[in-house]
């Protein structure tokens, strides 16, 4: 891949990913690095692939292990204050984000990959089973259990009756 | 179980929600999870600034002749690595082969001894021809070995 096909991707793709990895972490510093990371890799592996979609979904792929080695690694620091705002955010949006990102770190990172890619990345069940290395077949009952219970958060928390 | 996905949470995904729609999410739990969703995923968070994508590359391009580098280096590493252990070895067999000569030298040594020029006479008339060249060769090595580890490193 040259530079300029490079830059092209990046602009495309470094958006999304970084606020799937940010919802995956709660943490704008760590969102950024393996933002880097996932890039770094993915230009090192240089896939020979032409479609821009499968580039995509190795990408995310990539980032998906290196969020889930992050967890690995700060197993031992969880239960401390996950979610960090950034500075410049205004106070409503703040507290209301703090909120979203707070309920949203109580699910297990699985979940929350599976919930993100899912609904909002809209990614077929196929490309979730690659993203977190699961078999295509378990992807609906994953995203049904990860499903319930946030739906049972939210129940719990009063956001929904 | 997983059959029992609600019908109508492809519609709450696309949003502009009715209010007939709305009043379905704050009793459908499929539907409220899939709502919050949509909400979580619409919520600003990109004031943030991404890294340049010409210092993302740039980076890579650091990484990827680091890593270079270092596969290239890592077979004179272990030979480096494997000289040290065998020097290591011969400088062990060889002070087991001669330790008594070495041991009853090594106790000569005093200052008087020194003085007087009899410590030398006494390692050369111990210490056989062969020995002192094998130390002759043995410290050669270290030497060699060492300047090189330094130079390499420089």
């Amino acid at each position: 891949m040259d530079e300029a096909r490079f830059e092209a991707f990046y602009r495309a793709n470094a958006g999304s990913l970084w606020s799937y990895i940010y919802r995956m972490t709660g943490d704008p510093a760590i969102a950024d690095d393996l933002l880097q990371k996932s890039f770094f890799r993915f230009l090192r592996a240089n896939p020979q692939v032409a479609n821009d979609d499968h580039l995509r979904r190795y990408l995310f792929r990539t980032a998906t292990n290196l969020a889930f080695d992050h967890f690995r690694e700060t197993k031992r620091e969880r239960g401390r204050e996950m979610v960090i705002i950034e500075e410049g955010t205004s106070r409503d949006t703040a507290d209301l984000r703090h909120d979203m990102m707070r309920t949203f770190a109580e699910l297990k990172p699985r979940e929350r990959a599976l919930l993100w890619l899912a609904h909002v990345e809209e990614s077929e069940h196929v490309d979730i089973a690659e993203a977190l290395g699961v078999k295509t077949k378990s992807v609906k009952v994953l995203l049904f259990r990860a499903r319930k219970r946030l739906a049972e958060l939210l129940r719990k928390k009063g956001i929904v009756s | 179980m997983t059959d029992d996905v609600c019908r109508r949470e492809a519609d709450v995904r696309k949003g502009g929600w009715s209010d007939e729609l709305r009043a379905h999410i704050d009793t459908c739990p499929d539907c409220s999870a899939a709502a919050w969703m949509v909400k979580f995923a619409a919520m600003p968070d990109r004031e943030h600034m991404l890294p340049d994508p010409s210092v993302v590359w740039l980076k890579a391009q650091l990484l990827r002749n680091t890593a270079v580098a270092e596969r290239v280096t890592r077979p004179m590493t272990t030979v480096q690595m494997s000289a040290y252990l065998v020097i290591a070895a011969c400088w062990a067999a060889v002070m087991t082969w001669k330790w008594d000569v070495l041991s009853r030298w090594i106790h000569r040594l005093t200052p008087g001894a020194f003085v007087i020029g009899t410590s030398t006479d006494a390692a050369t008339a111990q210490f056989s021809i062969t020995f002192l060249v094998a130390l002759v060769i043995l410290a050669s090595l270290t030497i060699m070995v060492a300047l090189h580890t330094i130079l390499a490193e420089e």
